[in-house]
């Protein structure tokens, strides 16, 4: 009798904690992940010498190795890492200190949430300032290949594989502040700043600013610092680009599993970029 | 056991929730910055991304941006064929208008533009300029209502919604501190407290404007009578086919029609064909409301335009529009330059100055 209680306990407690599992890898297609589905190693951010896309991957070293058949390495490492969560294996990009802040105007103003009314600690700082680091967080780890100027080949715990280009050389992928044809880091989204209630209601105050809202999905969510990341919006395991219908790339919002790319996408932007209708417009064609 | 059945059923229950997506119940339909034209579907099946495409999703208000959709046809299908713009969409080609001689100047301005400026402008040496944005709010702007969502005029630190045209337009023709040399301040022209104006602030002052033409009146007395007026009445595209608006005309002063302003000319309809649109010209020259209106607009042999005694924004000192430019107009030999006007409305009066070498000291009518 104590023994099946014991059990059934277990069981139960069992069934919470699997239940906890980020909902963001349950049920997704396992064609989409990283290798070692099913066969399929298109994802672009596998890089072993499996991989069938046409970017960098690891050179073929010979028959007796399985070094470059590894996938989950050039990313993460349970030991020797980085300080960095989760088990992180990356070294910073060597463009560290020169990313571009996002600008959204003449003489390099900065946007509403680097004006001084918000305090220190939750806006978006140029590299170091106040302790803080720009980039920082995920959007980090994503530009010490993205910059396409960091060896993608050279882990932190001290690892390297040969690869067949040392670096991402597709200008589309990558934002290298000394490149000017390579996607400015200045004009995209901005990246990894503190985005919280307060920060929100700054922004919505400015004239002619919409109403923006903290993202509820769990699908579009903020670091464990309220920053907002390349992660955001953005899941580096699943590759939903398919080329055609579906061309949103690493989309994490993934809620139509790929039959309704513009629902996923308007149901992204929605979770922050937001109108409630309030004066001095009244919504409607929504 | 039944405590027992209680646990798995917790357990089972909480991690069935969990697995359910929350996002279905969460996902707010509707919760979207985009509204108006541009948050139609059918135009813009992409939403979003018809604007901000690609990694660039910074817009500094610059015009290539609207004229992916507002510029020729063939950008129209190129935006077509990514996808970005619906079949639906009849769009003009707004892009043609600034390139008209009198325009809105969108192109002459780089990144001087900031989403945060805050209008009418305060530091004397900012730089003027303008861009689509500054009349659109590219997320509001909807059909028949192209200034939705636009913040007008400052109440202290506060800026409430357009209502009027003209709101619009003071943003920076009015009380910026960086107007150009030679650029007045058209509020101080429109405002009710001038002894004269053009009904665009409110109703007109002088109740008996004889030379209305219908359905033109001072008051509403008839449905359908039309009493106030906007700046786009007279400032807009010459091509009364093409967008409407003040984008870019071919006549001077960003005119819907042509308004000759020169001394010394013979008078024809489309010399003040501006004029002409609302006052009959027929009254006009028939000396209904001015017994001297013909002598001297036709003139012998030359006559001069009305912008020579009017204002057609407003007159602080004189009632009828009276208000004289002064590159024709000079004082009397004794130093006088003045109009007199007789009671309200009564329509005679007397001139005090020196014009085309006619002493008028004084001359009354």
């Amino acid at each position: 009798m104590q023994y099946k209680y014991g059990v059934f306990l277990f069981v139960g407690l069992l069934t919470l904690v699997f239940s906890c599992l980020p909902g963001r890898l349950l049920a997704v297609d396992p064609t989409l992940l990283l290798g070692y589905n099913n066969g399929v190693n298109d994802n672009p951010h596998n890089l072993s010498r499996l991989a069938t896309h046409s970017g960098p991957k690891a050179v073929d070293d010979g028959p007796d190795s399985y070094a470059d058949t590894r996938i989950c390495v050039y990313c993460h490492t349970p030991h020797g890492g980085t300080p960095q969560t989760p088990l992180w294996n990356r070294k910073d990009p060597v463009r560290m200190g020169s990313f571009p802040l996002f600008d959204n105007g003449p003489d390099s103003a900065r946007i509403a949430i680097d004006d001084a009314a918000i305090t220190a600690t939750t806006k978006y700082e140029p590299n170091g300032t106040n302790g803080v680091e720009y980039p920082n967080g995920a959007t980090k780890l994503c530009l010490s290949c993205h910059d396409g100027a960091t060896a993608i080949g050279e882990m932190a715990n001290g690892v390297t594989i040969t690869m067949t280009q040392s670096t991402i050389t597709d200008k589309t992928k990558i934002f290298d502040p000394l490149d000017a044809t390579t996607n400015d880091l200045a004009t995209t989204h901005p990246v990894s700043f503190v985005y919280n209630a307060d920060v929100a209601a700054y922004i919505s105050a400015q004239p002619g600013k919409s109403v923006y809202s903290l993202p509820t999905d769990p699908d579009v969510r903020l670091d464990g610092q309220s920053r907002m990341q390349c992660t955001t919006c953005h899941n580096p395991h699943v590759d939903t680009n398919n080329g055609t219908t579906y061309t949103l790339p690493f989309w994490a919002n993934y809620d139509s599993a790929g039959a309704d790319e513009q629902a996923d996408y308007d149901a992204t932007c929605g979770q922050c970029h937001t109108d409630k209708g309030g004066a001095p417009f009244n919504g409607h064609n929504l | 056991m039944k405590k027992l059945v209680l646990i798995l059923l917790a357990g089972f229950v909480g991690g069935g929730l969990l697995l359910l997506s929350p996002a279905d119940a969460m996902r707010n339909v509707g919760r979207t910055v985009l509204d108006g034209a541009h948050g139609d579907r059918q135009l813009l099946p992409r939403t979003c991304r018809a604007c901000h495409r690609g990694m660039a999703m910074a817009i500094r208000g610059e015009e290539e941006v609207c004229y992916a959709c507002h510029g020729s046809q063939d950008e129209r299908d190129k935006m077509r064929r990514a996808g970005l713009l619906g079949d639906g969409a009849r769009l003009d080609n707004i892009a043609r208008e600034f390139r008209k001689p009198y325009r809105h100047p969108v192109e002459k301005s780089r990144g001087v533009h900031h989403p945060q400026e805050r209008l009418p402008e305060e530091q004397v040496n900012a730089a003027r300029h303008v861009e689509c944005v500054d009349c659109h709010h590219p997320h509001q702007v909807d059909r028949d209502q192209p200034f939705r969502g636009m913040v007008g005029k400052r109440v202290g630190n506060f800026q409430g919604a357009i209502e009027n045209e003209y709101e619009l337009c003071y943003r920076c023709h009015a009380e910026s501190a960086n107007l150009p040399i030679g650029s007045t301040n058209k509020h101080a022209e429109f405002k009710q407290t001038n002894r004269s104006y053009h009904p665009v602030e409110a109703e007109g002052r002088n109740l008996y404007v004889i030379s209305l033409l219908p359905p033109y009146n001072e008051r509403k007395e008839n449905p359908g009578d039309v009493t106030r007026m906007t700046c786009s009445d007279c400032h807009g595209s010459d091509d009364a086919s093409g967008p409407q608006g003040p984008h870019g005309s071919n006549y001077a002063g960003l005119l819907r029609l042509n308004y000759d302003t020169s001394d010394e000319r013979p008078e024809s309809r489309y010399a003040y064909e501006l004029c002409y649109r609302c006052h009959d010209r027929t009254s006009i020259l028939s000396n209904e409301s001015f017994p001297y209106h013909a002598l001297h607009i036709r003139g012998n042999p030359a006559g001069t335009s009305c912008h020579t005694c009017h204002d057609a924004h407003g007159s602080s000192k004189y009632q009828y529009l009276i208000r004289f430019n002064e590159e024709v107009v000079s004082p009397t030999a004794d130093g006088k330059l003045e109009f007199k006007a007789t009671g309200i409305g009564t329509r005679h009066g007397s001139c005090l100055l020196n014009c085309h070498g006619v002493e008028h000291n004084p001359m009354s009518y």
